[in-house]
């Protein structure tokens, strides 16, 4: 009973939260390799995610999502996983590019990890590097899934 | 009789009131509500109507709406006009056009969003400092005049120092919130926070001294209606230019904020603030902006005096201070997106070689003129 009447109060705040979660991604981005020009033309003039409430931000604290661009060699995965650790709770993983998806050139290296054994990923982003239009659709996806996933019901349908 | 005698006595006495009279009490209680309701809304009704000034004052223009809409507009204006300067568009999607829904988005998104305390941290400090961060300048914009009879908080003639009494108090909490949060990085954007606002703070007492000295009184309604023949801004143009600089250095933007440099420290001493205690820090910046600018446009652009035309003065209006205050807003949001951020050392110099020695020579200029008008 009680539920009957609760449920459409909680789907009015549901849609508020994910709205707002979903127009106000800020990313630290973790830049340790050459996709990095391409996530700059992100915000760039040309490419704008700030139309999409995307503010890149240079503190972890106050972020939501971390995007991953370039390399991670064993020694700088411990890093992600810190910064990982450093973020508030709705948080989100972007990997862009084909090195922190699956190792990308460097597969046979004895030094490079791929980030989904760190981390939880999100949304990957593929290309060698991606283009600026392939990283904003990376960021729309994200941001579908907020809309679908992160509600108070998450996971329970 | 003995002490437990009595005990029982008074038990006994409670047992039979709860029994016979309580009753009674709460019907007659009950009984008397249908005429109570309206009495009390009659009340309610009477202390509105009686104290509607004061309530408009707290609730809509200088207090909490005015500051609150101050800040959402100065935050979107911002972020909008800054991405137009870039040839970019800005917040675009978030709203049906302009993204005019951004600060809400991103306000409700850090208010539901998981706070970090730090484990070092001291934490009472650190939960009250995002609180007391936009409340000390709100307390001073309530000695503002945005009208010759609006004022909310009347000091007695003694309103410009009270005003610079309570805004100095401003730099002291966030210094302690850098403390509190025991990080390297706050406790340094701490100390430069308080570097600051010792060379910014004195240039700005000092013309605001000299600007009382013109006017010949304390008090802001005073200050503004001594500028009727003429604004201060051309009597006292070098304190007007110092005054300027001394409110955006104040305000920590962007030419100055150093304390919260993201290159150097990570984002100063609101590093370890996160989720909803950060958005209190942002706001409270906007709120001192808001608290310097008004005292700017009182003792320099003359309040809420319109501008006369062709020797007509046109009717005083809280309208002015708004328009003064977009005008003054837009200027500085311009100055963001032209200038880079100077060093430390830089602004230092700036404060104390070249601001001080105006604002003093400022003050000698007054005292000048001051003797001249006597004579």
């Amino acid at each position: 009973m009680a539920e009957r009447f609760a449920a459409p109060i909680y789907g009015v705040i549901d849609y508020l939260l994910t709205w707002a979660r979903k127009f106000s991604i800020w990313p630290v981005h973790f830049v340790t390799g050459c996709c990095s020009p391409e996530f700059m033309q992100v915000s760039g003039s040309r490419f704008d995610m700030e139309r999409l409430g995307v503010l890149p931000f240079a503190s972890v604290r106050q972020c939501d999502c971390i995007m991953v661009v370039g390399v991670i060699s064993r020694k700088m995965g411990e890093r992600v996983k810190y910064l990982y650790e450093q973020m508030g709770e709705p948080k989100f993983v972007v990997s862009v590019g084909a090195c922190p998806t699956g190792r990308g050139p460097f597969y046979d290296s004895y030094a490079t990890v791929a980030i989904d054994d760190l981390v939880p990923v999100d949304v990957y982003i593929p290309g060698c590097p991606p283009r600026p239009e392939a990283i904003i659709h990376g960021l729309m996806l994200l941001q579908e899934k907020i809309r679908k996933e992160c509600g108070f019901h998450a996971g329970k349908e | 009789m003995d002490v437990v005698t009595l005990i029982w006595l008074y038990i006994l006495g409670l047992v039979r009131w709860l029994l016979k009279e309580a009753p009674l009490q709460v019907i007659n209680f009950i009984r008397s509500l249908p005429t109570l309701i309206p009495e009390l809304l009659k009340w309610l009704w009477d202390f509105i109507w009686f104290n509607f000034k004061p309530l408009a004052q707290i609730i809509v223009i200088p207090g909490l709406a005015f500051i609150l809409l101050f800040a959402m507009i100065a935050v979107w204006f911002e972020r909008k006009f800054l991405a137009r300067a870039m040839l970019r568009i800005g917040p675009y999607y978030c709203g049906k056009r302009s993204g005019w829904l951004q600060v809400i988005a991103d306000f409700l998104k850090l208010f539901f969003k998981e706070f970090v305390i730090p484990d070092d941290a001291e934490k009472a400090l650190f939960l009250a400092a995002p609180v007391l961060l936009p409340t000390i300048p709100a307390l001073a914009i309530t000695l503002i005049p945005f009208d010759s009879n609006w004022v909310l908080f009347d000091a007695g003639g003694l309103s410009l120092p009270v005003f610079l009494a309570i805004a100095g108090l401003a730099p002291v909490i966030p210094i302690f919130a850098g403390w509190a949060a025991n990080n390297k990085y706050t406790i340094i954007g701490s100390f430069r926070t308080a570097y600051l606002y010792v060379s910014g703070e004195i240039p700005l007492v000092i013309c605001a001294a000299a600007s009382a000295l013109l006017a010949g009184s304390l008090d802001l309604v005073e200050i503004v209606e001594a500028q009727r023949p003429l604004w201060f801004a051309i009597p006292q143009f070098i304190g007007f230019l110092v005054f300027f600089v001394g409110l955006i250095l104040e305000a920590e933007r962007t030419p100055f904020d150093v304390p919260t440099a993201e290159t150097e420290l990570v984002i100063g001493w609101r590093t370890e603030f996160s989720g909803v205690l950060f958005g209190f820090t942002m706001m409270a910046e906007y709120v001192s902006f808001l608290g310097w600018t008004l005292l700017f446009i009182v003792l320099y652009l003359g309040g809420y005096l319109g501008p006369s035309l062709l020797g007509v003065p046109l009717y005083d209006h809280i309208f002015w201070m708004l328009l003064k205050l977009a005008v003054v807003v837009v200027i500085v949001v311009l100055i963001r997106t032209v200038y880079p951020r100077l060093r430390l050392d830089q602004t230092l110099r700036l404060g104390w070689n070249y601001l001080m020695p105006l604002s003093l020579l400022n003050l000698f200029l007054t005292l000048i003129l001051k003797w001249g008008l006597m004579i």
